[in-house]
This record gives structure tokens, C-alpha cells and sequence, in this order.
């Protein structure tokens, strides 16, 4: 049987915007069994089709847009698709995830990947028909919000055709941009920068085949049972109820909720914040992305009508309590600015974080300000700059830049410069939680959340303020998420599922028979590895898997980890060790044959 | 295995003698996590619970003492004590509303083997965690060994709940460490154990083999979905469990007592859940109801799935239409087919009728491709195969899968009568 009849369409599709050649090809079965899909294939088309400092501007830099064996089947959230490309933001590899319907309706067109390369002439989208793949003008949408652009895309297209578009913000190339799809986005690392430098818009697409598994019967069955483990758990349960910020109150109490610029861990008025009272006060209703039984997205509804989509933990933690602020319309507003105009809210929010530091420090002039006053706690203040950084005129020039660039302009401001490999931090303190810190230290995004922070220990799951034990922990967090987003499901299946139910999906999908979930977690090790190799060849070293100085050397000053700081060395140093990476955090010979890497890298 | 005569006399008490079997509820909550309705309302639910039918029901000291009264009698329900206290839930995100939250994870015992003795106990229940650290595995182990000795010297019945708790627990240990675990607890003293469902039958068999004593299957969050828990319950059966202790699924349910019977249908009266939920009589149709609809579009995939053996969404008998969430509420708006007949009133040669079943039913020889039952379907749910014949909702044969699928209570079966019969009116 073929890839195709085993959960895969058996197609890459390749666009070069610049010459406007379109290509396919298919799979090979012994390097899809070895990486599965999703950010395992484009951690493999990164490392082998890219050549050693890659501008990310670069008509070179391919776009990658990737689904994975699971996706479009029951499996639960299977709509879910990756953008794998070069950060503009890091100089990293970038792989982001979004929801949303366009990875189901990519996956249904017939490709496993899109890559897109090259330079179109003028302001461009792609409309994929299935087979049919036509590069046509967009001139009309130039300069359109991100919803602007959804309304006249259905227009032209209907409610069949998904879409992912960018905003002014990606048109821009400004470095936050991401890609947005409906109402969810590949918010971070500057995705939607790249499309920008392609000159393209947007993505629209349909499709009508249908995905074929190895054992239909068997797999429904195990899907069934990841269904009703989601069903009965209560982590699940409360995200289905009170959306990603039900977690603000816990997080804060055990101090590791960002407060101005992550100066603090507890914010007083997390109650404001908390998912209950945006259930209570703001929340319309909830909306699924394909296939998903959580349903995570809020739909609020502001005081003057405005609807908006969350906000979620990171909104609230980004331009919520990291800016001091409570005020939840502007909070909500705020949304609304990066969702239109396209841009990432954890980056941007951190940058304002940053600004309102500088000026706290007086380190600032007013010259510099448009005559803002950026003090902590202000929601017009906030309102105003977002709108800045959207349009990218005066200060919101300086801030679209990120909180690295910012700090190489002011001398002394690298202290409290809260970013990792130039990736701005999420929302949980790195004093306060120190397997979190270690993961913002390795990602190979730069400061994530998502690629293996073990989150858990902030939910009970471990002591958060040890070391001990710590570079194991986060080890097995970022093999299973690796293997989360090759396969590709939704990161929060974890509230339910662990790999021992992926495993039971993916193998009567696939036919790779893989013995057990520790095979699986050996994928997730072979895609982690290739991404290691692609940052270490682009020049990154073991001295930039590192922190803040702030969380390096600041102890905190209140709150459960009172006097912490992060303790780094020994738990980087342990963790290269148990990955089998040398004392500088490169992979050893061994290791990459071991992970039968060697043959499939060029 | 031979017990001294007051443990088994009380383990009789738990587990009915003539099937070895046990439905039992957990009903010890209130002390370790913040009281929800369940806790509060206990005494309520309590005798619903014995009405039900239940062999027994797990308690704290305290709640033993004030209602425990209940349950007296010689048919009522048998006692058992949560012996030991921990904190784990508090650990967690879910309580910070009701309780102050705590960082470190503890767990003591709370009260002796003779004083649930003297309670009218017939046993005792108590956690045994394992993977959060060596340290914490080993303060358990010892409670837990003094649980034992205590157990053998006054004849009452210890049942142990191991749990794999700490986040090295993975998908890729999970099973081992339950099987490992339950092992131990034996090995320890348990008499019976009481343990979550590894979520697949084979791995459950290994621990329900390995562990040589009554294994009760437990069942963690309550599922809005009573028939969750009972698929969950049917499984572990299949895999040699001796019954249940639940918990929330019971004391949170819209009925609880409607709840314990089911479960005593299950586990002592041989009834299979399709027996328990029964057949729908009479004539049903679809109806999609579009406000409670999030747009998940699991009931198109199902339902293609059911029909060809592929996942996609062409040809679904359900269709979801997506309005961008701006405009007004409900953004969904869900299309089925209501055999509202028109398409058989469409059909110039009678090949299209509702037939005795209440269901579509075409004689492919009269029909001539001509598609006017396609066109007159006011939902577009009816489509031509690649022969032009139409292709329509047909129930699933009675198990109509986008209902199914549906945890959104957005596709509902509703009684429906037959307007035509044989062809047009």
C-alpha cells in the first residue's frame, strides 16, 4: 500500500513565486517513518534545501506549510497545520502552528506540504483548486486588514475555499507578523514577515479527496477513546469552559505571573484577568477549530459591541499584567489591533513591557515618544502604541522591531531585556518555574512555551522552584510535543491524551508499526535533533541557549520563589547529556546514527 | 488465597458473592478538593446512591460519622474509610477559587484501621503514588505498610488506589508504571485494589493478571456523556476488572441513582450498554440545532467515514455552514436531512419513497438519473454518485454517527411521523 492509502496524500507541492513554476512530488516512505510529517518534514526540508546564512528575506527562505498523518482523520483537533520557515525575528528555525480550517482543507486538497519559494513580481495570492494551482494578482487586497481580506476572499471564493492571509503588519515585513487563519494564527517568530517578502497575501484553498488510513475500523476505535479520555478529563474540561486563561489565578499564585516586564511574579488584579470572569463578564460564545471536541476559542463581545476573538492566557499575561494593566477593554481592543492589522501579541506586548521599563529607568527621552507617556497599568497608552506598531509609523517602529533590537539602542537595557535568541518571552516567570526556564533557554525558536516547557510543574505536576530532575522533565515534554506537532494534532490534546493514545492512532493510520510509544518518542527526538542542527549550522552556539540577565541574576523579590533566580548551567549541562548532544549542545556522531539521522541529512 | 474470616467475611460484604463482583461509590471528596454541589449535597445523593443499588460507598471519617446512618441495614450499602488525606487536587489549577493552594504535595494518614473498625467499616481504602519522586514513594510505601499490619490484625479488608501522578508520568511509562504499580500494592497487602483505567484492554488485562485481587476500575472526572463512563467501565470488565468505584461520574450525574443502576447492569446483570441505553423506538429523524453548535465539523467527517471508509468532507449528509463570528449569533448553521419528503414529492416515477422503516429508501431500476430529487432537497444534503444515482442520509441504519460524534448537543434525534408512504400522496 502507498503513503496515500496510510494517512498521507503523498504530495509536496512546490510554487516558486518568482518564476512561477509549480512542481509535485511525493513522499519516501523510510524518511516519513523516521519524522511522521508536519514539523519533522520541515525541520528535514530546512536543514537539507537551505543553504548555511540564509537571508529570511531571502526570495530563498522556502515557506513551508505542513500537515501530517492525522490530520483531516477523527483524530482529536485535526485541523491543526504548521508554518516551518527561517525566523527574520531569531535567525532559528521557525515552525508556528495554527488551527483554525485551512490545514484540513490543505490536507484535503491532496499535499502534505506546500513549499513555497521565490519572489512574486507584485502583491500576489495562491488559489489551489486540488490539483489546480493558479498565483494571481492581489493587488486589490493591498494594504487590507486581516478581516478586510477574509470578507473579500468569501466573497470571491465562497465558504468552501480557506484561507490564510496576512495583515498590513506582514505586508510590512514587520518582524512580529504572523499568519492568520480565520480566527487563529501562527502567531509567532515573524511568519507572516516571510509571506510578506514573498509578496504574498494570501493562501486560498479547496479540496475534495478524502484521507485513507492502513485499518479504519481500529483506528476509529482508538480515536474514539482519545475523544472520551478529552471527555473526562477536568484539565480539558476547564478549557472548554474558561478558555486558555482559566489557568491565570493558579499561575499567579504560585508567582510566576509576568508583572511589568517580569520585574514580578504576581499581578494584584488577577482576578480581572482570570477565564471565570471573562466567562462571566465578556463571553459570547465558544468556537471549535476542525475536528476539536475542546473548543477553546472565546468569542467576546466589548461594551460598545466591538467582537472579538479571546482573550487567551498569553493575551491577558502579555498586554495584561506584564504592562500592569487590568483594564479589559483595552485589553480586548488590543486584540483586536493585532488580529486585524496581523501581528504577534506576546512579542508586541513584551515590547511595550520593554518601552515601559526604559521610560520607568528614564532611559528613554520624550523626543523619542510621539508624545506618549508609556506607564505601567495605562490601557490608553496601550491602545495607542499596538495602533503604532500595527501601522509601524514612530514608535511603533522602534517596537515592531522586538525587545533585542530595541536593547542594542539603549546601553545598560540588556538587563531587563526579556527575550531569548531575540524571541520575546511567554507568560510564565522563569525565577518561578525553573524547567520552564530551561526550556525558553533551548527552544529552538527562541523563548517558547510550546516546544517542551513542562508547564505541568506549575499545575502540580513537580516542585517548580528545584533544578532536580528538571532536564528530564523537560526532555520528555518536548519529545512528546514534538511528535504532537509532526503528527499534527493541537498542542492542548495534551490536557487529555498522552503519547500512548497518539501512538494507538498513528499506527493504524500509518501501517508504521511502530512497537510502542517509546518508538514515537523516538520521532519526537529525531525532529528535535534536526531542528539542534539547522540553529548550530546558522552559527548558534551552547552560549546562546541562555537567559536574561534579570532571570539569570535578579532575585525576585516576592512572592513563593522570593530570592530565586535560575540556576541554568547545571540543568543545560545535564540535559545536552541526556540527549546525547556534547558539552557545547552539539549532537554526537553517535547520537545522529543512533537516530538514524546520518543517511536522511544532506 | 486464604483471609482470616473477618476479611473475608467483610470483603463478602464488598464484593457479591456469587459473581465476585462490586459497584461502589466514591464519595470522599470534600476533604481534598474544594466542595462542589456534590460534596454538599451528599446526603441527598447518598440516598440515591443506595437506592441505586450500590455494594458500598467510600467515605471520610467525618461524613461516615454524620450520615453514615444511611446506610445502615442488611441490605444497605457497605462502608468503607478513606483512611489517609492528601492534597494532590489542591496542587492543582482547578481549585484556587475555594481553597488556599499549596506547593508542596503531602499525604498522611488520617485515621487507624480500628477506628473505621469501630465505624462499622467494611474496609479501608488508601492512595499509594507513584512517580512524583523516590522520596514521595517511599513515605507511601510505609503509610502504607503500616495500613497493612493494621488491616491483618483486626480482620478488615485494606484496598489500595495506586496513582501515577508527577509530570515523568508519560504516555510512553503510563501503563508500565499502573501495572508495576499494582503490583506492588499487592505485594504490600492490598485485598482488593482500586485503580484508573489504563485505557486499553490488553494493557488492563496485564494488570488485572499480574495483580491476583479484585480490581475495582475508578473513574476520574465526571463525562458529561454518562455513556462514556459506562464504555469505560464495559472495557475494563472485558479485561477482567471486578467492578467499579466511581466517583464523580456518579455523585455529579443528572441522576445519580439512574447512574448506579446502570453500573449494577453492567457489572452484575450481564447488560451490554447497548442494552442499557436500549434501541429508539418508533420513527426518528435528525435535527440539527444550530445554536449549540461550535463548528467542529467531527459530525461531517463521521459521517463520510461511515459511508465510504475515508475521511473527508464531500458528499456528508451533514453539512456546517461558518458565518464569520462578527456577524449575529449562532455562526453555524447546521443542515441535515428532516425526511422532510420533499425529494420523494420531486421524484416523477416514484423511485424515491419514505419507506415502512421511516427511512429514504430509492429503487435504483425506476429511477432515471434525471436529479430533480437533488435539486428539491431544501438542505443540499442529497448528491449523485458518480452514476448519477442520488446518494442520501440514511440514519446509519439506526445509529446515526454524526449524533454520535456530536458531544455539542447540535444534532438531536427527534420522534418523527411518516407524511407519505410508497410514493406521492
Amino acid at each position: 500500500m502507498s503513503l496515500r492509502d496510510r494517512g498521507y496524500m503523498d504530495k509536496i507541492l512546490r510554487i516558486d513565486l518568482s518564476t512561477g513554476k509549480i512542481e509535485t512530488e511525493n513522499l519516501k516512505e523510510n524518511v516519513m517513518k523516521l519524522i511522521l510529517g508536519g514539523r519533522g518534514l520541515g525541520n528535514l526540508i530546512m536543514l537539507n534545501e537551505t543553504k548555511k546564512g540564509m537571508d529570511p528575506f531571502s526570495p530563498e527562505n522556502p515557506l513551508i506549510f505542513l500537515v501530517g498523518p492525522l490530520n483531516g482523520t477523527l483524530a482529536p483537533t485535526s485541523t491543526k497545520f504548521a508554518v516551518v520557515t527561517k525566523s527574520p525575528l531569531t535567525g532559528t528555525i521557525l515552525d508556528s502552528y495554527s488551527g483554525g480550517n485551512f490545514g484540513m482543507a490543505m490536507k484535503f486538497a491532496g499535499y502534505d506540504a506546500i513549499i513555497i519559494k521565490g519572489k512574486a513580481p507584485e502583491l500576489s495570492l495562491i488559489e489551489i483548486d486540488n490539483d489546480s494551482v493558479k498565483i494571481k494578482s492581489a493587488n486589490h487586497l493591498k494594504g487590507k486588514k486581516v478581516s478586510e481580506t477574509n470578507e473579500i476572499l468569501r466573497n470571491d471564493y465562497g465558504e468552501e475555499f480557506k484561507s490564510v492571509v496576512i495583515g498590513p503588519a506582514g505586508e510590512r515585513m514587520s518582524l512580529m507578523s504572523g499568519i492568520f487563519s480565520e480566527l487563529r494564527t501562527n502567531g509567532r517568530g515573524g511568519t507572516g514577515a516571510v509571506m510578506g517578502s514573498k509578496n504574498l497575501k494570501a493562501i486560498v484553498i479547496r479540496g475534495t479527496y478524502s484521507v485513507k488510513v492502513m485499518d479504519k475500523k481500529f483506528f476509529t476505535e482508538m480515536a474514539w477513546i482519545s475523544h472520551r479520555m478529552l471527555r473526562m478529563s477536568s484539565e480539558t474540561k476547564r478549557l472548554k469552559q474558561y478558555g486558555t486563561s482559566n489557568i491565570v489565578k493558579f499561575i499567579n499564585v504560585a508567582g510566576a505571573f509576568p508583572t511589568k516586564n517580569f520585574q514580578y511574579g504576581q499581578f494584584e488584579h488577577d482576578e480581572k484577568l482570570w477565564g471565570e470572569t471573562w466567562a462571566k463578564e465578556y463571553w459570547r460564545n465558544s468556537e471549535a477549530c476542525g475536528g476539536c471536541p475542546i473548543s477553546c476559542t472565546k468569542v467576546a463581545k466589548t461594551k460598545d459591541g466591538l467582537i472579538v476573538d479571546g482573550p487567551e492566557y498569553e493575551t491577558v499575561y502579555a498586554v495584561g499584567s506584564n504592562l500592569g494593566i487590568s483594564d479589559q477593554e483595552a485589553i480586548l481592543k488590543a486584540v483586536e489591533i493585532s488580529d486585524e492589522y496581523g501581528f504577534d501579541i506576546i512579542s508586541s506586548g513584551n515590547a511595550i513591557g520593554f518601552l515601559m521599563e526604559l521610560y520607568e529607568k528614564g532611559m528613554i527621552g520624550d523626543d523619542k515618544l510621539d508624545g506618549i507617556k508609556p506607564i505601567w497599568g495605562d490601557g490608553e497608552v496601550l491602545i495607542t502604541l499596538m495602533e503604532k506598531i500595527g501601522k509601524g509609523e514612530g514608535i511603533g517602529a522602534l517596537l515592531e522591531k522586538g525587545v533585542k533590537r530595541m536593547s542594542e539602542m539603549f546601553p545598560g537595557s540588556e538587563k531587563f531585556a526579556m527575550h531569548v535568541k531575540g524571541m520575546e518571552m511567554p507568560g510564565y516567570l522563569p525565577r518561578a518555574s525553573k524547567g520552564v526556564a530551561l526550556s525558553y533557554a533551548i527552544s529552538e525558536r527562541g523563548a517558547c512555551h510550546l516546544h517542551g516547557s513542562p508547564l505541568g510543574e506549575l499545575m502540580g505536576g513537580a516542585d517548580p522552584l528545584t533544578i532536580k530532575d528538571k532536564a528530564e522533565l523537560f526532555k520528555v515534554t518536548q519529545l512528546d510535543i514534538a511528535v504532537i506537532d509532526s503528527a499534527i494534532l493541537c498542542y492542548f490534546v495534551k490536557t487529555g491524551i498522552t503519547l500512548k493514545e497518539i501512538w494507538e492512532m498513528v499506527n493504524p493510520v500509518t501501517g508504521f508499526e511502530y512497537k510502542s510509544p517509546r518508538d514515537l518518542e523516538k520521532v519526537g527526538e529525531r525532529v528535535t535533533n534536526l531542528a539542534r542542527l539547522f540553529n548550530l549550522r546558522e552559527g548558534f552556539t551552547e552560549k546562546d541557549d541562555t537567559l536574561p540577565e534579570r532571570s539569570l541574576h535578579e532575585p525576585l523579590i516576592e512572592g513563593p520563589a522570593k530570592g530565586h533566580t535560575v540556576d541554568l548551567e547545571p540543568m543545560k549541562k545535564r540535559y545536552y547529556k541526556i540527549m546525547g548532544w556534547s558539552e557545547d549542545g552539539i549532537p554526537t556522531k553517535e547520537t545522529l546514527e543512533r537516530l538514524e539521522l546520518s543517511n536522511i541529512i544532506k | 488465597m486464604i483471609l482470616s474470616s473477618g476479611k473475608q467475611q467483610r470483603l463478602n460484604r464488598i464484593f457479591n458473592p456469587k459473581d465476585g463482583r462490586a459497584v461502589m461509590v466514591a464519595a470522599d471528596h470534600g476533604w481534598m478538593s474544594d466542595p462542589t454541589a456534590n460534596v454538599i449535597y451528599l446526603k441527598r445523593i447518598l440516598k440515591q446512591v443506595v437506592d441505586g443499588g450500590a455494594d458500598g460507598v467510600l467515605m471520610s471519617f467525618g461524613t461516615a460519622q454524620r450520615i453514615g446512618n444511611l446506610m445502615r441495614g442488611k441490605d444497605s450499602p457497605a462502608l468503607l474509610i478513606r483512611a489517609d488525606w492528601m492534597n494532590l487536587p489542591r496542587l492543582g489549577g482547578a481549585n484556587v477559587s475555594n481553597v488556599l493552594p499549596v506547593n508542596k504535595f503531602k499525604k498522611i494518614a488520617a485515621s487507624r484501621a480500628k477506628d473505621a473498625l469501630h465505624m462499622g467499616a467494611s474496609g479501608i481504602t488508601i492512595y499509594y503514588f507513584i512517580g512524583y519522586s523516590d522520596e514521595f514513594e517511599a513515605i507511601n510505601l510505609e503509610q502504607a505498610a503500616i495500613f497493612a499490619k493494621e488491616c491483618r490484625k483486626v480482620g478488615l479488608p485494606l484496598i489500595i488506589e495506586p496513582m501515577a501522578v508527577g509530570s515523568m508520568i508519560t504516555g510512553v511509562n503510563i501503563a508500565e508504571t499502573l501495572i508495576a504499580s499494582a503490583r506492588i500494592a499487592v505485594e504490600i497487602g492490598a485485598d482488593a485494589l482500586k485503580i484508573p483505567y489504563t485505557e486499553d484492554v490488553e494493557s488492563f488485562k496485564k494488570l488485572v493478571d499480574q495483580a491476583g485481587v479484585p480490581v475495582l476500575v475508578l473513574g476520574g472526572a465526571r463525562s458529561k456523556e454518562p455513556r462514556d463512563a459506562l464504555e469505560l467501565v464495559d472495557e475494563a470488565l472485558r479485561a477482567g476488572a471486578s467492578g467499579t468505584v466511581f466517583g464523580r461520574n456518579v455523585t455529579k450525574a443528572k441522576d445519580p441513582e439512574k447512574m448506579v443502576r446502570d453500573l449494577v447492569d453492567l457489572v452484575h446483570n450481564g447488560k451490554s450498554i447497548d442494552e442499557i441505553f436500549g434501541k429508539k423506538e418508533g420513527f426518528y429523524r435528525l435535527a440539527g440545532v444550530s445554536a449549540n453548535c461550535v463548528g467542529c465539523e467531527l459530525c461531517e467527517l463521521a459521517c463520510v467515514a461511515e459511508h465510504t471508509g475515508q475521511f473527508g468532507k464531500v458528499h456528508s449528509f451533514i453539512q456546517i455552514d461558518t458565518k464569520p463570528i462578527t456577524e449575529k449569533f449562532p455562526t453555524h448553521r447546521v443542515r441535515v436531512c428532516t425526511l422532510c419528503g420533499l425529494c420523494v414529492e420531486a421524484c416523477p416515477e416514484d423511485a424515491l419513497i419514505i419507506n415502512e422503516k421511516g427511512r429514504l429508501q430509492l429503487f435504483e431500476d425506476k429511477c432515471t438519473l434525471c436529479g430533480l430529487c437533488i435539486e428539491a432537497c431544501p438542505f443540499d444534503v442529497m448528491y449523485p454518485d458518480e452514476n448519477g444515482l442520488p446518494l442520501f442520509c440514511d440514519l446509519c441504519g439506526g445509529d446515526p454517527q454524526c449524533v454520535r460524534w456530536c458531544k455539542y448537543d447540535a444534532i438531536e434525534l427527534r420522534p418523527f411521523k411518516p407524511k407519505t408512504k410508497g410514493g406521492k400522496k
